[in-house]
């Protein structure tokens, strides 16, 4: 069995899978993710009558979004990992976001609001029904993003409920809008996207994908998983 | 240059009163840079803020525990203080972002222990000064929505 955790923004969402979804559940948990996560996923456990020393992996989202939100997931996660002595595992919360649209043919930009106009964002690119990034998550303006987009587009993620209006005004057909219900990240796309990645068994450091880099190197104090032994 | 205003506050209720003022401009997002010496009244003034605001919640120092949040106001208040933090690198890890990002009025005490980097580039920075009585209060706007809220106070 396997669990995968996302806290990157607002909304929070896990999963349980094992050969199929066994649960999962999204929420919008404010700040409250370090007292509602936890919880969730143990009620879930109890209901289906699993146990947590059955877990063979953990999937985190590892960001952009909530500085404060990702860490606490994939504290959450590294913490279990450790206890169990399982692999953990990070992915993109835009790659969780644009997995849906994997087979589509089309680029695929996610859009999540960073807060004082500036918005997070990755480009990927559905190619031989896989997703190829095109674009690292960075940080930019809507009119940024639109002023260079040349051929149909597909755009996801929870900041385009607020934006598709001007989306749709600039592009128009070209921007092909996804419905609130495909906008929400669903924990469930972070273990089809991590599964591959614990199969393999990467070795990862876990860093958080924090996009607005002081400018100034910080001290030499590194955080880092001790080397899983099995 | 940045468009600055001096306030002269003999007492703890003139600083409030500047605080008070500075509450009720604050628009959503707003960011307050307290700098000045211990005791120089960072948290007097916090509290005219929160005070300003409508926030019925009493507001004591944040300087333990670093981060206090306060919801029941006109905006949501976090108020915070660097003072017992050394280094960058654990100013960074405080997590900051989400507050200073985010929808309420973020007031930092002690912001000059932070390297410029961590902050965006517009906020108004409040330096409070020791006189041989009271407190001198300087106001300095950086970025237009700083400089109206300046223009507003008297
Ligand atoms: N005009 C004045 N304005 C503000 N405070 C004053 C004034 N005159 C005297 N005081 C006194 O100065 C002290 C200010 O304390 P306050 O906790 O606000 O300072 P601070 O800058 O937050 O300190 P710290 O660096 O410890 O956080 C209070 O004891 C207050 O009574
Ligand atoms: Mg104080």
């Amino acid at each position: 069995m396997y669990l995968a955790i996302d806290n990157c923004t607002n909304f929070a969402s896990v999963c349980l899978y094992d050969s199929n979804i066994l649960y999962e559940n999204t929420w919008l948990a404010k700040e409250q993710h370090t007292t509602t996560t936890l919880p969730t996923i143990e009620k879930a456990m109890l209901s289906l009558g699993r146990n947590f020393n059955e877990l063979k992996g953990i999937v985190c989202a590892k960001g952009p979004g909530s500085f404060n939100g990702a860490r606490a997931g994939m504290s959450l996660g590294i913490g279990l990992g450790m206890s169990l002595n399982i692999p953990v595992v990070f992915v993109s919360a835009m790659e969780e976001n644009a997995l849906p649209f994997k087979d589509s043919g089309l680029n695929i930009i996610c859009l999540m609001d960073a807060g004082r106009g500036e918005i997070y964002t990755a480009t990927y690119q559905s190619l031989n029904d896989r997703l190829t990034i095109i674009q690292e998550e960075h940080i930019s303006t809507l009119n940024e993003i639109l002023y260079k987009i040349t051929c149909p587009t597909i755009f996801c993620g929870e900041y385009v409920n607020q934006t598709s209006t001007s989306i749709k005004e600039k592009l128009g057909s070209m921007a092909i809008i996804a419905t609130f219900a495909q906008n929400i990240r669903r924990a469930s796309f972070l273990i089809e996207a991590g599964l591959p990645k614990l199969q393999e068994a990467q070795d990862e450091v876990p860093a958080p994908l924090y996009l607005r880099k002081p400018p100034i190197t910080l001290s030499n104090k590194t955080v880092g998983l001790p080397k899983q032994d099995n | 240059m940045a468009k600055t205003k001096e306030y002269y506050c003999l007492t703890v209720n003139d600083t409030q009163r500047i605080g008070c003022l500075l509450g009720q401009h604050a628009f959503s997002g707003a960011l307050f840079l307290c700098g000045g010496d211990l005791g120089a009244g960072k948290t007097c003034l916090a509290k005219g803020i929160a005070y300003g605001l409508n926030i019925s919640e009493e507001i004591t120092s944040p300087t333990f525990v670093l981060i206090k949040e306060y919801y029941d106001g006109r905006l949501p208040l976090y108020h915070m203080d660097l003072y017992r933090l050394d280094d960058q690198t654990s100013i960074f890890d405080l997590g900051l972002d989400d507050y200073i990002y985010g929808q309420g009025v973020s007031v930092i005490e002690w912001a000059e222990k932070a390297t410029s980097g961590l902050f965006p580039s517009e906020y108004l920075y409040i330096q409070i000064s020791l006189e041989k009585e009271g407190r001198r209060l300087k106001l300095e706007a950086h970025g237009a929505l700083y400089e109206e809220l300046l223009e507003e106070m008297p």
